[in-house]
């Protein structure tokens, strides 16, 4: 028997801590398999290294890649057989060369930054056959939806749309802190699973516009009791001050809310310290914003319709707003047209989640209409340039600012 | 080699100068005088020709900033520097008092500019002052038949410019992404 050796000079003792920077991309799961335990503590330290930021640990069913230790007594030669005809790609760890179907092989002892690379870019490989995927997918279930898209691309002002729309691979690998990490593969059933819409009615955001509406109404300061922290929402309904933080607020929009548990107080602004306030408020747009995204998660509210075209009446003010990856490229499109979400993944090949959040976000705001039709509202104008010019001026101001 | 143009217009005030040097390679070259008019009230020095900063991208390209006078005694530079244009970024000062009259003084005086290539609003000094919002300007716009995106901005922070600029960009195309380079 062998065990894992890996040669690396800077693996963390100690798992860091995710920065916001961490947080917003979606990880690479990896599951390992069939290593012993001291094999599988070294591999579960260096995954969450520093050297591996975006990579997470999960079981096998839910893995981009799956790692097995050909040679440890654990592994199951039956299971790598299952491997080898899965769709999820393997590497296997071994002394001896291994050879077979979407199989990696990676010599022992283990190169930290060799197998690390492996992970990256096995899992990426795999996003993009996702991605391709789904398209496939979205365009084969409709010839409706197929007509829609075929329209769209019609009013697309530069000339490349068909490389465009042959073009597949494109790599979402963030957003997860607003958008979600459901299964992309969840996203293209035949039938949109129930679990993947949510009711907004008996969730936080429910309660927040509620309580907005009546501030308003009152032109009194209200606060909500009953959250752990209170909520005061003051200046007709406009800010919002709390002492939950962001992290704690994003764990109450996730699971429905037990109304009867809250108490609403409306307070005099006299009994108040105003000023102490809106020192650390909100304003409760923004707090709406992300707490519907919090909510959503990448599902779409109760009784949404994909089919349906959409358009929102302005943008929302995404400077002063959580971003999150294709929020700007989707107020432009449906500022622009009115279109299905279903034409909307297929047109701009972009996941659901983001498309399902931006939509959950923008309805909380009041910003969404629907229409009986697709719509261009907007044709192109005359004096546009092509692609190539614009995708580099996108990549010179991303650059520029490192938000995402 | 191609070089392209992204106009910055606005009233006196509106942060014209300031939005360009956020997002310019290089410390863009004013052309500020001591103002004289009505702008004395507003600024003590004003843009009298034109503010000029620029993004230098991949293979040696260049889109040209260009910022304009907000006065109107210079509108007539307007369709010679529009030209070819990739589009207009217009920013409304919220705390001046005539900030809706300024907005419709550009729609009308501008209109054929408009009409041909592509527009987005920036409001900056909302901070300052929140007499008219955000749907104040868009209704506007919606009345003069403008469909165009509307975002809050501080002109200092480049974030704010670099997205009001990407917001353009969609605009000229939603389908467009960072990959799809020439």
């Amino acid at each position: 028997m062998t065990t894992i050796q890996v040669e690396s000079t800077a693996v963390a003792e100690e798992p860091l801590q995710a920065d916001n920077k961490t947080m917003v991309r979606a990880s690479v799961k990896v599951a390992l398999v069939g290593l012993e335990a001291r094999s599988r503590r070294i591999l579960t330290r260096l995954i969450a290294s520093a050297e591996a930021p975006d990579c997470e640990i999960v079981d096998h069913e839910s893995a981009d890649v799956i790692v097995v230790d050909r040679d440890g007594e654990l592994a199951e030669r039956e299971l790598l057989a299952l491997y080898q005809h899965s769709s999820v790609p393997v590497i296997v760890l071994s002394e001896a060369p291994v050879q077979g179907e979407n199989i990696t092989w990676i010599i022992k002892p283990v190169q930290a930054n060799i197998l690390l690379q492996s992970i990256w870019k096995l899992a990426q490989q795999r996003r993009r056959q996702t991605l391709q995927q789904r398209r496939e997918t979205i365009l084969a279930g409709s010839r409706r939806v197929r007509r829609e898209v075929k329209y769209q691309l019609q009013h697309r002002p530069t000339a490349q749309t068909a490389s465009i729309a042959a073009k597949a691979g494109k790599l979402d690998d963030s957003g997860v802190l607003y958008c979600g990490s459901v299964d992309e593969s969840r996203y293209l059933l035949p039938r949109l699973p129930d679990d993947l819409f949510y009711d907004p009615q008996v969730h936080l955001q429910s309660v927040i516009q509620a309580v907005i509406n009546e501030a308003q109404r009152r032109e009194r300061v209200v606060a909500i009791r009953g959250l752990g922290r209170d909520i005061v929402i003051f200046d007709q309904g406009k800010l919002l001050a709390t002492d939950l933080s962001d992290y704690q607020l994003r764990r109450i929009a996730a699971s429905p809310v037990d109304r009867k548990v809250l108490a609403f107080l409306l307070l005099r602004e006299s009994s108040i310290d105003i000023a102490a306030l809106r020192q650390r408020a909100q304003r409760t747009d923004a707090v709406l914003w992300k707490v519907a995204l919090w909510s959503s998660q990448g599902r779409l509210p109760a009784g949404a319709d994909l089919d349906k075209p959409i358009s929102i009446m302005a943008w929302p003010n995404l400077t002063r707003l959580a971003l999150f990856p294709h929020a700007v490229q989707l107020a432009a499109l449906w500022h622009r047209q009115a279109i299905s979400m279903r034409a909307t993944a297929a047109l701009l090949n972009i996941s659901y989640r983001y498309i399902f959040s931006f939509y959950a976000a923008c309805l909380q705001l009041g910003l969404i209409r629907q229409h009986a039709r697709p719509i261009v509202f907007q044709p192109p104008k005359s004096q546009q340039t092509d692609q190539g010019l614009l995708g580099k001026v996108l990549g010179y101001l991303r650059g520029k600012v490192e938000r995402r | 080699m191609r070089h392209h143009k992204i106009l910055f217009s606005g009233p006196v005030g509106a942060g014209k100068t300031t939005a360009i040097a956020s997002i310019s390679d290089h410390a863009p070259v004013l052309t500020e005088a001591k103002a004289r008019d009505s702008t004395r009230l507003i600024k003590e020095r004003t843009t009298v020709a034109m503010d000029y900063g620029v993004m230098e991208l991949e293979g040696g390209e260049k889109v040209h900033l260009y910022g304009t006078p907000g006065q109107p005694r210079f509108d007539f530079m307007w369709d010679i520097l529009a030209e070819g244009g990739l589009g207009i970024v217009l920013l409304i000062d919220n705390s001046a008092a005539d900030a809706m009259h300024r907005l419709d003084r550009f729609l009308r005086v501008f209109d054929e500019v408009i009409e041909r290539t592509s527009l987005v609003v920036g409001v900056t000094k909302m901070d300052v002052s929140a007499t008219l919002t955000l749907a104040d300007y868009v209704d506007r716009l919606d009345a003069a038949g403008v469909r165009a995106p509307v975002l809050e901005v501080d002109a200092r922070e480049r974030r704010d410019v670099a997205l009001l600029v990407e917001a353009l960009l969609y605009s000229i195309d939603p389908g467009l992404d960072v990959d799809d380079v020439a």
